[in-house]
């Protein structure tokens, strides 16, 4: 029986789109939702005066150019391939190229709408350090998005280097030539022009062609390299279940162990005693599993950049709150987690010791959190 | 002399209508190792999870220490050591951790934990692996994790699901001699296993089940004599006893 690769890859994308538009009702529904979209709101009716507040030496259309560079360069390929794909899609692999080749075109349109979003929100910037014409807002709306297809097609055919420096490497070079392309639009060619000569587009052309050179090399030497692409697929998938997992519980979700040993130590501060076990345990649950410091650092940080950036104080008040209440729900995936595993009757502590030692925990974080944002309040 | 564990006619499974062991009874005493045996399904892990209080049992009693587990949960759970089949651990905790937290949750002291923790490290060569997480380790080193917390706090009843597979020869030494010096110094054990020639040479006693019922239970020679089998090993009574079944 010959299979179709191309439905195939259809009927992937379809299987993921139903499970997408599941999370996505959750998320329409949570609390969360509302106070990002609450937030965004409160800075975006201060956005231009504080853009306002840029000063004028500041190189404002290189910093554009470097980090829309960053976000066009950056290509992450879902492929959809599942496990057992490297037995039984492993034979087919010259038959593959319609497969693959949709997967591009997913992932082009994906990340574009997160390019989008950041083209938007750094528009006014441009307009205000550029001034610029009609024919320069047609180049700013349009070349970030050529640069990133043909990011998303070059990185696709570097994936096949078995090495990864020389990944690094055409990484760090496809950078170059994006930025270098992205300075030089922006800055209505001035970019490294000197006398008539346009440095910056000469050399961007000569990077260009040394790179599709190294491309139809690799293409003809490596063939995929199947646990890379499974790697890379996994991962993008299971940030996908800890981003939904901020709305609604996700049982796919593996929780990510990072060892921290430094931040361990704080751990390590809890007496020893009987009664101190859950706390260790949920103390060390918040240190190192499923990134929930990363998240709890995230929103004390945000919490003070938007308390310095907003200029009204019952704004800065607001803000403060509704992150404290974001932290809260956050953290709640602790205690959720905490519940759904066999290896709680690991240790012999009853229940109500443990749900004690979690909302210790939590009443510790989110007093710590309202400390600081009331100390750069009143700073 | 009162009984470590006492199991009175249970009946019992994961659901009411379909009892998977019927009607066990056995006893466990101190200064002794028993063997539960039985082929896979026979209904080994489930007497065990009846035992753990994990299980409710349809009918019949069990006893640990004169309490049951309705009559004190904690107390019930703090007075035997468990050693399960498959490893479960927290992903989060490093090996020394699990060992750290186990001490302070059965209220041990820090010296007890530190003298006692340092001597299992070392007898089952595992004190490089001290702030490594169980995740990269593998079965073997996984299932010696779970012998350490068993052995650390000294109960005074072991419970031991399946402890042999997966282990390398010098940890199932090493877990073999360490029992019977539990033993010695006073504790029961209950060792469920299908490694019968293991058994015969470390236990004191067996519990024979098949198909969710007790066949035969007692002393090697007692088995022999209820068998009529004289001079034959473990093994071959237990044969003869499941072929039997059969016909």
């Amino acid at each position: 029986m010959k299979m179709d690769m191309e439905q195939l890859f259809q009927k992937r994308l379809h299987a993921f789109s139903t499970e997408f538009i599941k999370y996505a009702q959750y998320m329409a529904n949570g609390g969360v939702l509302f106070v990002a979209v609450f937030l965004a709101g409160l800075i975006s009716m201060y956005y231009r005066s504080i853009i306002e507040l840029i000063p004028a030496w500041f190189p404002l259309v290189h910093a554009l150019a470097l980090v829309m560079a960053i976000v066009v360069t950056r290509s992450p390929h879902r492929t959809f391939l599942l496990e057992a794909d490297l037995i039984f899609l492993t034979p087919h692999e010259t038959r593959l190229a319609g497969y693959f080749r949709r997967a591009q075109v997913y992932n082009f349109f994906v990340q574009s709408v997160g390019l989008f979003v950041l083209v938007l929100l750094l528009f006014p910037m441009y307009t205000n350090a550029a001034g610029a014409d009609k024919i320069q807002l047609w180049l700013y709306w349009l070349i970030p998005f050529l640069l990133k297809g043909w990011n998303v097609h070059s990185s696709w055919i570097f994936l096949r280097l078995p090495a990864v420096q020389a990944q690094r490497l055409f990484f760090a070079a496809r950078f170059l030539l994006s930025y270098l392309i992205l300075a030089w639009i922006f800055s209505a060619g001035q970019f490294l022009t000197f006398g008539y000569v346009p440095c910056g587009a000469v050399l961007s052309a000569l990077l260009l062609v040394w790179l599709h050179r190294q491309m139809r090399k690799v293409q003809a030497q490596h063939p995929l390299k199947w646990y890379r692409l499974l790697a890379m697929e996994n991962g993008l998938r299971q940030r996908f279940y800890q981003i939904m997992n901020n709305f609604r519980d996700v049982p796919a979700l593996q929780h990510q162990v990072k060892p921290r040993f430094w931040l361990t130590r704080l751990a390590q501060l809890l007496p020893y005693s009987p009664a101190h076990t859950a706390r260790h345990l949920y103390a060390r649950t918040f240190i190192r599993s499923g990134d929930y410091a990363g998240i709890y650092a995230r929103l004390v940080c945000l919490g003070i950049i938007v308390i310095l950036v907003l200029p009204n104080l019952y704004a800065k008040a607001i803000a403060a709150a509704l992150l404290l209440l974001m932290t809260a729900s956050q953290l709640g995936g602790i205690w959720r987690q905490q519940g759904k595993r066999a290896s709680h009757q690991l240790f012999p502590v009853p229940p109500s010791e443990q749900k004690r030692a979690f909302v210790w925990l939590r009443s510790t974080l989110l007093l710590f959190q309202g400390v600081v944002h009331i100390a750069v309040l009143l700073w | 002399m009162k009984a470590l564990l006492e199991v009175n006619n249970v009946t019992g499974g994961y659901s009411p209508s379909r009892a998977v062991i019927q009607n066990i009874s056995f006893d466990i005493h101190a200064h002794e190792i028993v063997a539960l045996i039985g082929l896979n399904g026979a209904g080994k892990s489930t007497t065990i999870k009846h035992i753990l209080g994990l299980l409710q049992p349809l009918e019949g009693s069990i006893h640990i220490a004169g309490q049951t587990f309705q009559s004190d949960p904690d107390h019930y759970r703090l007075s035997y050591g468990y050693i399960p089949e498959s490893p479960i651990y927290y992903e989060e905790l490093t090996l020394w951790e699990h060992i750290e937290l186990m001490a302070m949750s059965h209220g041990l002291t820090k010296e007890q934990l530190d003298q006692r923790a340092s001597v299992l490290l070392k007898e089952f060569r595992m004190e490089e692996m001290k702030n490594r997480f169980p995740q990269q380790f593998s079965k073997g080193m996984r299932q010696k994790l779970m012998i350490m917390m068993a052995l650390l706090v000294q109960p005074p009843l072991y419970i031991v699901d399946e402890p042999i597979l997966g282990l390398d020869p010098l940890g199932i030494r090493s877990l073999l001699t360490w029992l019977e010096r539990c033993k010695e110094q006073g504790a029961g054990i209950l060792m469920s296993t299908h490694i019968l020639a293991t058994a015969e040479k470390y236990c004191d006693r067996f519990i024979l089940l098949h198909k969710g019922q007790i066949k035969a239970q007692g002393t090697l020679a007692e088995l022999r004599q209820f068998t009529g089998l004289t001079n034959h090993s473990l093994d071959d009574i237990y044969l003869h006893i499941v072929e039997d079944e059969k016909q």
